[in-house]
């Protein structure tokens, strides 16, 4: 009795770890769809229960930071602080605009960034997991928000979509280690791969040739080459560092983000997804 | 176990969830924040065995996955490790948490819990999560710890009110309240 018991339950636990394991591969792999659509089934379901409770226990918070006279200012520090940073993404963007425009005349089928529709949203929490550099935001795909949408703010491009309900939606910020953008320097045809280390560490530049014309303070911008997850001209960062380790196959060189990532009060999502 | 020992069972887990998403999520230290997750399957494993434990922590970690950006499944492997083996330890000594020491439940609740975390982060560097390595544990560990023996027991009775009364088994804390 005790034997089939023992069997039954090794038998469940070996489907479940099994079925796990095979998530994991998927959302891992190359049929990482599969799993999205399972996690946008499941957050679909969970959500406007976490949505009520969030609303439920806002107030309480607010309480609390009003008690100390914090909320107020944080709130009007954020949305200054996203004015300021409005503006200094603007000037980058006109910059980046202004260099580019005989090469985009001359090309056709680009996009132009300032263009594309943007959904204002902002921030309702950070870091969902101890394991993931990202926050969540009041905006979801009853506002047109969808998985994969670039979202930028506070300077620059701060993440990507990748988790949406119908009222919220989990970004993955661009320090988190799983963040690859394709990125390019400046004007120049200098192009690599930006990669997340870790919440709150600087950006690695990487695939860039040995003695490339890569310069400290050089702002890397979004490159929007055929099947880019962003579209061009976002500014994502600044070269802080720039190495040419010997007989190594590519610099080393660290970014920071423009975006203060720490203090994302506002976000705007933009209505643009990678062509198919 | 009944369909209404199910249905209370399925209902704490989505409420633990739940709380973790939207409150405990926000109570963070240097962006790190207490995991009060790993304690369903414990509790499940303690009360109603391996399987239960086992299935308990599928559950939960899959509803978890659902709302967080990190590799869909993993929660629900560790978890589910955890209320197995917990479950089988409890099974093969007729151990339960009922009448014993009162610092027994809270530190099973925090050690296992770290060791939850711990092997979260060892199991997505070997599935290839690189950034897994960069947590700070020195400071999560003691957080999701903490965290946990305060919670563990309203979470206990919670999850041993969801299966109903179990007799017959035996203190978990004999030996060394003997001492």
């Amino acid at each position: 009795m005790a034997t089939r018991r023992s069997r039954r339950s090794l038998t469940t636990f070996a489907v479940l770890v099994l079925s796990a394991i095979t998530l994991i591969a998927l959302s891992l792999g190359t049929s990482a769809g599969i799993t999205s659509s399972l996690r946008s089934v499941g957050s679909t379901v969970l959500s406007p229960l976490v949505d009520v409770v969030n609303a439920a226990t806002r107030p309480i918070g607010n309480f609390f930071s009003g008690a100390l006279n914090y909320g107020a200012v944080t709130s009007e520090n954020q949305k200054l602080q996203a004015q300021v940073n409005t503006l200094q993404q603007q000037r980058l963007i006109e910059k980046y605009e202004r260099q580019q425009l005989a090469q985009i005349n001359a090309l056709q089928g680009l996009g132009f960034v300032g263009s594309i529709p943007t959904v204002t949203a902002q921030t309702i929490n950070l870091n969902v997991s101890n394991f993931a550099a990202s926050i969540e935001i009041n905006q979801g795909s009853s506002s047109g928000v969808a998985v994969g949408m670039p979202v930028v703010g506070s300077g620059g491009l701060v993440g990507q979509v990748v988790i949406v309900s119908h009222s919220t939606a989990t970004v993955r910020l661009i320090d988190d280690g799983l963040s690859r953008v394709g990125a390019q320097v400046g004007t120049s045809s200098v192009q690599g791969i930006i990669n997340g280390v870790s919440y709150n560490k600087s950006l690695t530049l990487n695939y860039i040739a040995p003695n490339s014309a890569v310069s400290k303070g050089a702002v890397v911008y979004t490159n929007g080459l055929q099947s880019a997850e962003f579209p061009a001209g976002l500014p994502i960062g600044k070269v802080t560092s720039v190495a040419n380790p010997q007989n190594a196959t590519q610099m080393a060189i660290t970014v920071a983000p423009l975006a203060n990532l720490k203090s994302l009060g506002y976000v705007d999502v933009l209505l643009w997804e990678p062509p198919a | 176990m009944s369909r209404i020992n199910w249905l209370r069972l399925a209902l704490i887990v989505l409420v633990g969830v739940i709380i973790q998403v939207t409150i405990v999520s926000k109570l963070s230290l240097d962006a790190l924040h207490p995991e009060i997750i790993w304690l369903f399957p414990v509790a499940a494993g303690l009360v109603g065995g391996a399987e239960l434990g086992a299935v308990t922590g599928f559950g939960a970690g899959i509803a978890l996955d659902c709302l967080q950006p990190t590799p869909f499944g993993l929660t629900a492997l560790v978890a589910t490790l955890l209320g197995y083996a917990i479950g089988t330890i409890a099974e093969r000594n007729g151990l339960s948490l009922e009448g014993s020491a009162w610092w027994v439940t809270p530190l099973l609740g925090a050690g296992t819990s770290m060791l939850a975390v711990a092997s979260y982060g060892l199991l997505g560097y070997i599935f290839g999560e690189d950034q897994f390595v960069s947590v700070n544990y020195l400071l999560l560990l003691p957080i999701v710890g903490v965290a946990a023996a305060v919670l563990t027991i309203p979470i206990w009775m919670a999850v041993n009110w969801s299966f109903g009364e179990r007799k017959g088994q035996r203190r978990i804390s004999t030996e060394v309240t003997n001492w």
